[in-house]
């Protein structure tokens, strides 16, 4: 009898969506997960739920699972977007035959568009390049997607699954048979080890699906694509905007929260843990930037980021092709049929838009196997969180802190609005949270100062809690935990590093070596356990 | 259209110091700055060098006066001088410091229980400065619903680092003042200026006294003892608690802001003219030299003339260099050369460690301050470049932001001294205007 | 609004960008030090910011910002914090609506219009405590707030008579930007500033104006300060186009001419531009004639203490005090700065029943510095600071150029018969 009936690897989007459809059909699933959910790809995109738009011309099937989708989520997940809608605008330097094809392929897709005349859209958006000459409205949205992940294993534990984050795979098990029979894992915090028994695994890892895979001995050839990003300190338009031509650099600009992103180059790596930014994609993000906001390379940049795309090395896709030009459209891999490996399914390619449809086709093939008929009801359930239907706005957090009065006596992250409350609540629920976690669960350090402010306040709040007994063992070390939020701040804003956002930087280093000494204390002052995640971003 | 003998540009420890030597010399000079400095942002003590080895700050500055380059090279003369009245200008100005540059650099906590060294702090800080008896007894008083000050984390870090000669043991406490629970905003000037009102303040000794536990401790406190009545204060804290300190955090500063308030106040009291939030945007010069600035006034750029200027706009966290996209670098006001590592070394080793190179940028100086390009010749013939503004020097890792500051400001004044008003140049003359940034 | 720069630091909403949260403007807001209703600059300003999306406004606590300025100029990175709330009042006010107070008291066109003609009535109204009282209740003006009698006849109507052409160009004319103090209240001031700038060999024209819309602007009524800016700019614009100077006696009136109709209302056309440029302080434009040697100097003594202060208005002129140069050059004079950050009264802030005693806390300090050293009387620039002042501390109040007017008149006084009148016309002065 084994433990559970499926282990998902990969706590991203997929492997969330994943867990949630495995066990709302009933079949009892955990989910594992190397760092912090959604730390992956999934975390490090640009924060667009796609209209589908995007893809109409070249890839018409990602196109129509994307607008597909988009409705979906806007039905299940509204609590995890901004409804900030998106257009498509053609600026000099787009081609002039794009739109030509772009409309009827909208049209072809089920993707709707409606063209605008440029006057109402820089009426709309002032910063907008004002010789754009044709402009596109579509159903593009701001997609929170650490909500949605949250939203997902929530969902997927109140239906009995459990999903495990520092959690790595070391080994898929197989018996004499070929098929699976279990998996060994290795908790990231203390090193114990154990093994969970399993009829079948979804590997559900991404650009990483790869590694996975050669753990079960599988061959699967992925080609990791970075993406750069880079972060505005401000946002520059409301709504997503489009550049109307064929995918390049610097072709997407996303309102998230109180930035904007920029997005994105498309660079292929061999390793998916390489996701530096260089240079040169800086400067080919904000040239192209320019061409959207005149003025955009001169606003302050408070970071620049990359992710990498989940690309499937199709034999039939010419390995010469860019990697932009490979299918999006996600691939259920089985590798019982493929490789001899009854129960190991991997799911590849895709998107952030079209998690659940991924999970919905996967969990068909897996559930099919397993045997178990139950339909797939994701699509038709609302997530945990939304089910008042409303979604959320820029000012939502000022606004809720003037109805409190106002202030900043209580706020650890002045940049972002978060009090220390909702940082004990994050901590009561998750007591092992370093500060990137905290992170990712309330947009600690995201702000113009880069933690500067914030980083002390929180780790001594860490330092609180574990001097009150209230975590236990699993509390990182409130040191250790300083140190590497300080450092994988900063170093994210290297690529960047002139202007606003370097005075920024050397105020913070004139405190926390001038005033605070932080090269002195010691790492393990309070405690001996790692307070970062083994692949914090280089 | 002001004409002054020396107009200096720049607010902070360095433009403020040698305003004062202009100002105390009997010389008509003007202070302006774009805004208020650093000094609102630092610890309020006086760095002037140490090398983690040195006993003195004399004598680490000595060991960086030998490096190549190292504005101490060309300052170490200046720096007794420089130290002693700037100490003296501080006594007098009602905000008296303690140590010197012959005095031991001493280990001492910061806020969130690291150890710096020190040799010379503010009275308020000074008392961390004393050798700690056998069985005396650190403890951190924390402020309830203060955010900038962790007596137990930093308690709990102090008492596991190894602080050589350092107290028998560490607690932390925190105190409830009064009238702070409802207070929406709670920065350190509030609950200083909370101190300077003797009424509130006798209601809050007792209920830090009564934090502290049985036994003999010297008490750590956040720097918030008051601001414009802070002797008093503090006078009357260590009669009513024993030996207490303030231990800075993030600014604003207290400390700093007494510091900038003492010398700016006195700057003022000796005749010299301050102009602070006004940025220089346009600059005129005359065959090798500077005529005149333009600040930006309202409606239309103001002219300001002088015989001499001294630049005090303090590197990259002052807004003297500015970093460009591509690993440039910009001297912000006169466009002067900047020296400065190639930008792959910019950030070599830990972003926040040692490895920053990109503290070395700067301005390369003659002895005279003059600014040089990189053939070595002088740039501009009466424009001295001083603190944090020059190059060669690592002022975090070296700790000798201060000394530099302080020494350098002094030189300046000590060169430029009386008389130097210019004779009205009537050559042709050209104005660079910067658009803002 | 139209921008063609995502970068341009002058627009207030886009200098937040350089904001590296350092906290120097919460060490120097006037009103954030005495009141925790005020969260202070950096959140009101460049953290909030970045959560506001007109039409729907987060916040109201910016609402409690005075408009002084100090933020801004402090800001070691030029981050336009005052602007910044400025605009931020202005759209919350149109979306949500202002009170039927804040628009009656910024509009002192209107309020002149209605005050003068019934003077005797309406002064016997602001010395009635009674209903001052039902002010308070029914209006939301402060039965303590600082209002000054009406005059009896507007300044506009007593040089209507005047005729000056403007025949001797722009270098021996000048235009007199009078503002509401003298129009509607201090009417001596307006024939002293005359007197003074005669007396420098300048002729000056009065033309007919609107108020300068600086209480409609710091209210957050942009559209009607539009109207009058404009209406002020198709007067003033074509003066300052030809090379004429516009000379104000308020600093209030003249940062707004100089700044805010550029800044605050988006008014960028040659005329704003031509009157951006041409307008001076009257202080200004004295010391800048002392710096060439070209005033008349002539001045009687005048043997006592003058307290000065330098309202926030005239710090944003970034001109450094002028006036102070000024009473330099008075024999006997012994002029001292109250340095002092506020008087509290930022034009129509302390007026409000919510307000006025915010603005009696950020007065505090500078009112004890006046009772300390009495004299007779003090100067300041700024008419709502005076009165203020003078509310506050029952010292009379005085814009420095009236103290230079009186030495003047003391010089003529001990100097009857002699010849300089005509002779400091032609030599002095105007260049």
């Amino acid at each position: 009898m084994p433990d559970v009936d499926v282990v998902v690897i990969g706590g991203g989007a997929t492997g969330a969506g994943v867990l949630r459809d495995l066990a709302m059909r009933g079949l009892r699933a955990v989910l594992v997960e190397r760092a912090d959910f959604g730390s992956g790809t999934s975390g490090r995109y640009h924060g667009l739920l796609h209209s589908g738009a995007r893809y109409v011309v070249h890839d018409p099937e990602s196109a129509r699972d994307c607008a597909r989708e988009n409705a979906v989520i806007r039905r299940i997940a509204p609590a995890c977007l901004e409804l900030t809608g998106g257009y498509f605008v053609a600026t000099p330097d787009d081609p002039l035959d794009y739109a030509e094809r772009f409309v009827p392929a909208c049209a072809a897709a089920g993707v709707e568009v409606d063209e605008v005349s440029p006057a109402a859209l820089l009426d709309a958006e002032p910063l907008l390049n004002r010789r754009i000459w044709r402009a596109f409205s579509v159903a593009d949205a701001s997609l929170e997607p650490w909500e949605l992940i949250d939203a997902n294993l929530a969902s997927a534990r109140a239906h009995g699954a459990e999903a495990w984050r520092y959690t790595r795979l070391t080994r898929i098990v197989t018996g004499e048979d070929g098929a699976v029979a279990g998996v060994e894992l290795e908790a990231g915090r203390t090193g114990e080890r154990r093994t969970i028994a399993c009829s079948a695994v979804v590997n559900a890892a991404g650009a990483w699906a790869g590694q996975v895979a050669a753990l079960a001995g599988a061959r699967l050839g992925m080609r990791p694509g970075k993406g750069a990003m880079l972060v505005m300190n401000r946002r520059l338009t409301s709504a997503v905007v489009n550049r109307l031509a064929p995918a390049g650099d610097g072709d997407i600009l996303v309102p998230v929260h109180t930035v904007s992103i920029l997005g994105t180059t498309d660079v292929e790596v061999a390793d998916p843990d390489d996701v530096r930014v260089t240079d040169e994609e800086v400067r080919a993000l904000l040239a192209d930037g320019d061409r959207l906001v005149p003025g955009l390379s001169g606003s302050r940049v408070v970071r620049a980021y990359a992710g990498c795309r989940p690309l499937y090395d199709e034999a039939d896709v010419d390995a010469a092709h860019e990697s932009r030009e490979i299918s999006r459209a996600h691939h259920v891999v089985d590798h019982g049929q493929r490789d001899g490996i009854r129960g190991l399914w991997s799911i590849v390619g895709g998107k952030l838009t079209t998690y659940r449809l991924m999970a919905e086709q996967t969990v068909d093939a897996v559930a099919g196997a397993l045997g178990v008929a139950a339909a797939c009801r994701t699509a038709d359930e609302v997530l945990p969180g939304s089910e008042e239907g409303r979604s959320y706005w820029l000012g939502e957090r000022l606004a809720a802190l003037e109805a409190e009065g106002g202030g900043d006596a209580d706020l650890v992250c002045e940049c972002e609005i978060i009090t220390s409350g909702q940082l004990q609540a994050e901590l009561d629920a998750h007591p092992d949270s370093t500060l990137d976690d905290l992170r990712r669960a309330t947009r600690l350090g995201m702000g113009p100062c880069q933690g500067a402010f914030c980083t002390c306040r929180a780790a001594a709040l860490l330092s609180d809690r574990q001097g009150m007994g209230l975590n236990g063992s699993a509390t990182p070390d409130p040191n250790a935990a300083l140190l590497a939020f300080l450092a994988e701040r900063v170093r994210g804003t290297r690529a960047i590093a002139w202007g606003d956002q370097l005075a920024e930087l050397w105020l913070e280093a004139g405190v926390y070596r001038g005033t605070l000494a932080v090269d002195t204390i010691g790492a393990a002052g309070n405690g001996s356990q790692d307070g970062a995640p083994s692949h914090a971003e280089p | 259209m002001p004409s002054h003998d020396a107009v200096v540009v720049g607010g902070g420890l360095s433009g403020l110091t040698a305003g004062l030597a202009l100002a105390e010399s009997g010389a008509d000079v003007a202070l302006l700055a774009k805004g208020m400095a650093a000094s609102h942002w630092v610890h309020g003590g006086i760095d002037i060098a140490d090398s983690g080895q040195a006993s003195s700050s004399a004598a680490a500055a000595a060991a960086l006066a030998s490096l190549p380059g190292h504005p101490y090279a060309v300052l170490a003369d200046d720096l007794p001088a420089a130290v002693a009245e700037a100490l003296r200008r501080l006594a007098d100005a009602g905000l008296p410091y303690r140590g010197g540059l012959d005095a031991p650099l001493e280990w001492i906590p910061t806020a969130i229980g690291g150890l710096r060294r020190a040799a010379i702090l503010p009275d308020g800080q000074a008392t961390v400065l004393d050798p700690w008896e056998a069985d005396e007894g650190l403890l951190l008083v924390g402020v309830e619903r203060y955010r900038d000050f962790w007596a137990g984390y930093a308690a709990r870090n102090l008492a596991a680092a190894e602080w050589p000669g350092g107290p028998a043991r560490v607690h932390a406490a925190v105190v409830e003042l009064p009238g702070l629970a409802r207070l929406r905003n709670l920065t350190p000037l509030v609950i200083a200026r909370l101190f300077d009102d003797p009424v509130w303040r006798r209601s809050a000794w007792p209920l830090i006294r009564q934090a502290v536990p049985a036994g003999r401790w010297r008490i750590g406190v956040p720097a918030v003892l008051g601001l414009d009545r802070h002797a008093e204060v503090l006078a009357e804290a260590v009669r009513e608690l024993g030996p207490v300190f303030e231990m800075p955090s993030l600014p604003p500063s207290v400390p700093g802001i007494r510091l900038h308030d003492a010398l700016r106040r006195r700057f003022e009291a000796s005749g010299g003219r301050l102009e602070i939030g006004f940025g220089v945007t346009g600059v005129e010069r005359s065959a090798g030299a500077v005529a005149a600035l333009e600040t930006a006034a309202a409606g239309r750029p103001r002219r300001v003339a002088a015989g001499v200027f001294v630049l005090a706009t303090g590197g990259l966290a002052g807004g003297g260099l500015r970093g460009l996209p591509g690993g440039k670098l910009e001297e912000t006001v006169f466009g002067l050369p900047v020296s400065s590592p190639s930008a792959d070394r910019w950030f070599s080793g830990e972003p926040l460690g040692d490895g920053v190179e990109l503290e070395r940028a700067g301005i390369r100086v003659n002895a005279d301050l003059r600014p040089l390009d990189t053939a070595g010749r002088v740039v501009l013939d009466n424009v001295l470049v001083v603190g944090s503004e020059l190059s060669g020097m690592r002022y975090l890792s070296e700790r000798c932001g201060d000394g530099v500051a302080l020494a350098s400001g002094h030189r300046a004044g000590r060169l430029i001294g009386v008389g130097q008003r210019a004779t009205a140049t009537t050559t042709t003359t050209t104005t660079t205007r910067r658009t803002a940034s | 609004m139209t921008f063609t720069d995502a970068a341009d630091r002058h627009y207030p909403a886009f200098s937040t960008d350089a904001c590296i949260k350092c906290n120097v403007c919460n060490t120097v807001c006037p009103v954030a030090r005495v009141t925790d209703l005020f969260p202070g600059p950096k959140y009101v300003g460049p953290q909030a910011q970045r959560f506001r999306e007109a039409p729907r406004s987060a916040d109201h606590s910016v609402d409690l910002c005075s408009g002084c300025g100090f933020c801004t100029r402090a800001c070691p990175q030029g981050v336009r914090i005052a602007e910044t709330n400025s605009r931020a009042r202005a759209e919350m006010v149109e979306e949500r609506g202002s009170s039927l107070r804040n628009r009656v008291i910024a509009d002192t066109d209107l309020l002149i219009r209605l005050g003068v003609p019934f003077a005797p009535l309406a002064n016997f109204a602001l010395r009635s405590r009674i209903l001052r009282w039902i002010g308070e209740r029914v209006v939301g003006v402060h039965r303590s707030a600082a209002l000054h009698p009406f005059a009896r006849r507007t300044f506009q109507a007593a040089v209507a008579r005047r005729r000056v052409s403007d025949d001797r160009g722009p270098d021996r004319t000048l235009i007199y930007f009078h503002g509401c103090a003298v129009n509607g209240f201090e009417t001596s001031l307006g024939r002293d500033a005359i007197s003074v700038l005669e007396r420098n060999g300048f002729s000056v024209i009065v033309p007919p104006q609107s108020c300068c819309a600086l209480p409609m602007i710091s209210n957050g009524l942009y559209p009607q300060a539009r109207a009058k800016a404009r209406r002020n700019l198709t007067v003033l614009g074509d003066y300052a186009r030809r090379g004429y100077r516009i000379v104000t006696t308020s600093t209030s009136c003249g940062y707004t001419l100089k700044a805010e109709y550029a800044e605050m209302l988006d008014l960028d056309d040659p005329d704003a531009r031509a009157v951006a440029r041409q307008t001076w302080d009257i202080c200004e434009l004295l010391g800048d004639l002392h710096e060439r040697s070209k005033l008349d100097t002539r001045l009687a003594p005048l043997d006592r203490e003058l307290p000065y202060h330098p309202p926030c208005q005239l710090k944003a002129h970034g001109i450094g005090t002028p006036a102070m140069d000024l009473f330099a050059l008075i024999p006997g004079l012994r002029a001292w700065n109250s340095e002092h950050d506020c008087c509290g009264a930022a034009g129509t802030y302390g007026l409000k029943r919510e307000r006025w005693q915010i603005a009696q806390d950020v007065g505090r300090g500078l009112f004890a510095r006046l009772r300390e050293r009495p004299a007779p009387d003090m100067a300041c620039d700024s008419e709502t600071c005076r009165w203020q002042i003078t509310a506050s501390t029952s010292i009379p109040a005085r814009h420095p150029v009236e103290y230079i007017a009186e030495s003047y008149r003391r010089w003529d006084a001990a100097h009857i018969g002699e010849v300089a009148r005509a002779e400091a016309g032609t030599q002095l002065g105007a260049t």
